[in-house]
Formats: structure tokens, sequence, C-alpha cells
């Protein structure tokens, strides 16, 4: 096996289940992530970029009405096998989550140096006194200044941009291969946010860590990624190197959203994507997008396009770049 | 130019302070100054947007230009007649002339009521007949592209993007002259941002509105806007049209703020000016120049005077010491 190969996910299945339906969050969903490699799962709201995280992180999937099926290799051993013991000493020490609300994360009434610290008290049984100077040692690296005051300060002490440093510093803190970071920026301001993404770049250099970004921002994922997988109704429509899908878009969703964002100096008129996003629980056959795919043809109703690889690195799920592909 | 032109909405000075703290005697003894000392005018049927991050006053600005919050001084003439000096009766007939459109389109419309309730009720407010009433939903209904045989449904039965054309159609249903949207889009999706996006420029084509547009993403604002307002801590640091700004931003603050957006074009240069620390706290706003303690150009004139709102060339204004100085 491929020993850079950190984390492969193979038909990764999430659905949960009610008596009149079931709604298929994540459906059938596969891909790879190396070391020291930063890829971004794109997506709209409800694409189940999110539950692909939770899944991963098995916080999904331990009750009756979640349903949770498929493989997801972590540095050789399969995270949906585990059990919740297992996963316990897997979560916040081989893989560290950043998530979107950095108020959320932190508790409020223990100080920002205490929550660091319990990190390498709980995952390497470390005493206190140094898992406290590791705890100062992270704030420093993310480059909170005037740390050892800060540490023992609390949350509320601290501003939006801070407290998301701090949630990057308890994620880091267990020294983790891999690093899940749900919409890490979306919650603040662009200034901080330029802040934070060239910290979170700064920090994959140094450790060689491999980052999940869950972003709903091209934006966000033209500066910082190295690859790109856009997600549409729970299922990957499209893959490739960063360039590649900015400048080569196969899928008509990606060329969709490429086209509907406004870029700045730019006079053209927006071009949106009709209708709007399907129930993810009242899917019909054949592809999920051909309600609002301008090229949609007979097969897109029938068949459901299958993730097709159209150049080195490159995949797309759609019948179009595929034909294109079988007539050269 | 026209000596006696006079434009359609006028902002001088304009100041609001909120009370956040009382001394021993029960008086109010600290302010946050949400807006402070602005400024501006805009033409008929022209779109001004304003910018800044969140807590720099742009919201408060938006809601003191319909008086819906009284400004602490300043004055703010509406199709020549000054908003502050009207009695309330006075006020209420201009209001028909005014909307505003919300962000969160969820929270802007009554769960409670069909959306044709809802759509009724302003009509019914200024004392429209029920046939006039009927009809001009319709024809709105049909402008913003909602099929109308959805008028007797409820507001969760809409998706987001739905909702917010529901909350514009209600916005122009008393066909108003000027409208403020205060981040009409903030809560969509890009392919439904796209369209709304669309919908309120064809509309401001079709009746001549003039929107004051307010939102924190600067590629919005550009596409929206013919000339912007940047505002940083209550006050506004530049304004000139869209171009201006995008090619020879003056101010280092909307330097920073133009460099500091993700860009979905991968290649493109990362030479960032990235913004050091935070935004100041409102309530203790730094001496002089608010943006001082960020600024990589500041000097020591910038802590001791606030820099004038100066026209540095024909419709560019600033507040900056250091650009007024290399100017001169």
């Amino acid at each position: 096996m491929n020993d850079d190969l950190l984390l492969d996910v193979r038909h990764l299945k999430a659905y949960f289940r009610s008596k009149q339906r079931t709604v298929k969050a994540v459906d059938d969903l596969s891909f790879t992530l190396k070391k020291g490699e930063i890829l971004g799962l794109v997506g709209e709201s409800g694409c189940g970029k999110s539950t692909t995280t939770k899944a991963l992180l098995r916080l999904i999937g331990n009750q009756r009405k979640e349903y949770l099926e498929g493989e997801a290799f972590f540095e050789g051993e399969d995270l949906i096998k585990k059990s919740d013991k297992q996963m316990q000493k897997i979560r916040g020490n081989k893989i560290g989550f950043i998530a979107q609300n950095p108020m959320s994360s932190l508790n409020p009434v223990f100080t920002i140096g205490n929550q660091i610290a319990e990190v390498p008290q709980m995952h390497q049984r470390a005493a206190k006194n140094k898992a406290w100077s590791i705890a100062l040692k992270m704030l420093q690296k993310v480059g909170i200044s005037d740390h050892e005051t800060r540490a023992k300060q609390y949350a509320h002490q601290f501003s939006g941009g801070m407290k998301q440093r701090a949630v990057i510093a308890m994620a880091l803190a267990g020294n983790p291969s891999l690093l899940i970071a749900d919409e890490p920026t979306t919650a603040l301001d662009v200034t901080i946010q330029a802040q934070i993404l060239d910290l979170m770049v700064k920090l994959r250099d140094e450790t060689q860590a491999g980052v999940l970004l869950i972003t709903h921002d091209l934006g966000v994922v033209a500066e910082v990624c190295d690859r790109v997988a856009v997600m549409y109704a729970g299922k990957i429509v499209e893959q490739a190197p960063v360039d590649e899908l900015f400048h080569h878009p196969q899928h008509p969703y990606t060329k969709g959203l490429l086209a509907s964002m406004p870029k700045i100096g730019s006079r053209k008129k927006l071009i949106p994507i009709s209708g709007h996003p399907p129930n993810l629980y009242e899917m019909q056959g054949g592809c999920l997008f051909q309600e609002r795919c301008p090229f949609a043809f007979d097969r897109c109703k029938n068949v459901e396009p299958p993730l097709h690889k159209i150049a080195e690195n490159h995949q797309s799920a759609c019948h179009l770049s595929s034909e294109r592909m079988n007539s050269f | 130019m026209n000596r006696d032109y006079k434009p359609f909405i006028r902002v001088d000075h304009l100041k609001k302070y909120f009370p956040v703290a009382k001394n021993w005697r029960g008086k109010n003894s600290q302010y946050v100054k949400a807006v402070d000392d602005v400024s501006f005018s805009i033409d008929k049927g022209e779109t001004l947007g304003l910018v800044g991050e969140s807590g720099c006053g742009k919201s408060t600005t938006g809601r003191l230009l319909l008086h819906l919050l009284t400004p602490t001084s300043g004055s703010l003439f509406f199709d020549g007649q000054d908003l502050t000096q009207l009695s309330k009766q006075a006020l209420w007939q201009k209001r028909r002339e005014m909307q505003f459109i919300f962000q969160d389109p969820y929270a802007a419309l009554n769960p409670r009521m069909t959306i044709q309730d809802s759509l009724h009720e302003p009509l019914k407010a200024y004392g429209e007949d029920k046939r006039t009433r009927s009809e001009t939903i319709k024809t709105l209904i049909d402008a913003v592209g909602i099929p109308s045989q959805y008028l007797n449904r409820y507001p969760h039965e809409f998706s987001g993007g739905q909702l917010q054309r529901i909350g514009i159609a209600r916005s122009l249903a008393l066909k108003p002259k000027f409208v403020v949207a205060d981040e009409p889009v903030a809560a969509l999706d890009m392919s439904i941002q796209a369209q709304i996006l669309n919908l309120m420029k064809e509309l401001q084509h079709a009746f001549n509105y003039t929107y004051l547009f307010i939102s924190h993403d600067l590629s919005v604002i550009d596409y929206m806007s013919d000339r912007i307002g940047v505002m940083y801590l209550g006050k506004m640091v530049e304004l000139t049209d869209r171009d201006a700004l995008y090619q020879e931003p003056l101010h280092p603050y909307t330097q920073a703020l133009l460099s500091a957006i993700p860009i979905a074009e991968p290649q493109r240069s990362k030479n960032k000016i990235m913004l050091k620390g935070e935004i100041p706290s409102p309530v203790h706003p730094p001496s002089g120049c608010h943006f001082r303690t960020r600024c990589p150009f500041a000097k020591a004139i910038c802590a001791e005077k606030e820099p004038e709102w100066v026209e540095m060339k024909k419709g560019h204004y600033v507040a900056c010491h250091v650009v007024q100085e290399a100017h001169q």
C-alpha cells in the first residue's frame, strides 16, 4: 500500500431513518487523503459534507435511527469498525477536529489553558505541569501573543479569531496526523479569516498532517487546498487537483458553481444554477443533478453516472464527460 | 455641474451612539459609537454598497437611513426632506417610499401566516382595497418568480432562496423608491445567491429603485454597486466608484480588505497584506485614526488627530493621514 496514504474512505454511507422515510445524507462516498495534503470538500448546505466528518469521527452511527456503512482506513485501520472506546483514544489525539463555531467548542467555565492541557493529560497521561507547558507551547504556536497570561483566561475574554486559534491549538495538542476542519473560518471576518487560513497552511507545512477542509466557499478552496472534491446531494460529483478543477471543470454542477460566483472586477452577469437542491428523501433514479442541469438528456433520467476517471487525478460523475472520453 | 443639484438621499455628519453603561447616578456614561460622523449621498436609481467587517456600523447606518433608529445627531435628507424633522404622521407616510430587505428570510416572515397574508399586510396598512391588493400581489409574485399557486402556503414549505424572493416581493409591494438591503444573500447558498442578486438587479432596472446594499462580502458588493463605501469601527474610511475602489484603493484598510478576500483563482499571486491583530472594541476605540492599531503605515500623527474626510479626486473620498500627506 502507498505509504503516503493517510485516509482512504471507500463507499461510505450514512443514512438517517425515521418511520416514514430515509434520508441518504452521505451516499457511497469514496476519497483519499495523503500526508501533508489539504483536501477541500465543497458543496452547498445539506449536501452531506458535515455528515461525512461526523461519520469519520464516528459521532453518528451509534443510534438505531442512524445507519453507517462502508470503510474508512485511517493509517491502515478501519475507523468504521472501531469500538467506542477505541474511537475515544483516536478522537482528539490522532485526529484533531476544528468546528465551525469556536464559542461552542470551548467550555466557558474552564480556562483556555486548562482545556488545552486536558488533551495531553487524557491521551498521553502527561503530568499536570507538563501538560500545562504543552498547552503554553501550543498557544504560542498558533500565534497568541502574551500566551502565559492568555492561558489563564476564559473563553469570553477571547475575541472570535483568538477563540478559533485556541480551538486549533487544542486540536493540535494531541499531535494529530489528520486534522478535520468543518467550516473553520465561516464565523470569522475576512481579515481574520485570512490570518486563520494562513496559520493552517503554516501548521500543515510544519507538522505534515493531512487536512480535510470542509467549506462552502470556493475562494477559500482556491487559496489553501491542494485537491478538491465537490459534493452534491450526498455524493462526490467531481474530484481534481485545485488548478485543474478551477480551470477545467467537467461536471455541470462545478461549472455552475463557478459561474454563479461574483468575482471582483468582473462585469460579467452571473449565471445562476436554476432550481434548488433536491430533497434527500425524495430521490428518484438517475443523476441527482438532472433537474437543474442545462445539458440533461435521456440517459441522465435512468442511469446514475458513476464517478468516472477523465484524466490523471481527475474524476467526474457525469454521462457527458465520460462520453467525451469514450469518443477520443 | 448643475448648481442646485440635489442628491436623492443625503446624509450629513450622521451619528448614532448606543449607551452601554451607567454611572452611579444612573446616567449613561459609556457609549458604543456605532456610527460616528458619516456623510454621503445617493443618487436616484443608483446602488451604494456599504462594506465592512462585523461591528463596523453598516447595519446601523442602514437602519438610520430608514429612520428605524433615531440618530444621535446629524441630518438625513430623503427626496429633499429632512427625515429627522418630520412629524410621526409625516414620517409614516414617507416610509411608504422606503423599504428594507432583511438578511434572514426565515425570521422576516411570520411562520403562522400564509405568504399571501404576509404580502397583504403592508398594502393593508396603507389602506389599499382588496382587489388592488390581490392584483399587486399577483404581479409581484410573478416578478420575483414564485408560482401563484404557492400563495396559500406557509413559510416552512419554502426553501431559503424562495423565502428571500417572497421577502423581496413584500418589501417592494408598496412600490418604494428607496430600498435598504441588509446582507440579503448572506444566509443563502452560492447557486441561490446568484439568482437573488440577478433578481434584485432586474427589478432595479425595471422600476428604477435606489438601493443601499449592505454586505460583508466585497465580491457581492462589487457585483451590485455603482459606488462603494468602506466602513471601519463606525467611521467611513473610503468612498468611491466601484472601478476606482478595485483598481486603486487608497485607504490601507481597503487595500487589506481587498487582499484578504479569498479569490477563486488558484494561480493568483499570493502576496497578501496580512493585518495584525483584531478589530478593537467600539466602546474604547483607539485615539486619532481608529485603524491605526492595525495599520502597516501608521505614524505619530495618526494617534493624535482624527483624519479628515477629504475628496482626493473627483468623487473619491478618503479619511487617512498617510494618503493625504502623500498627495500634498
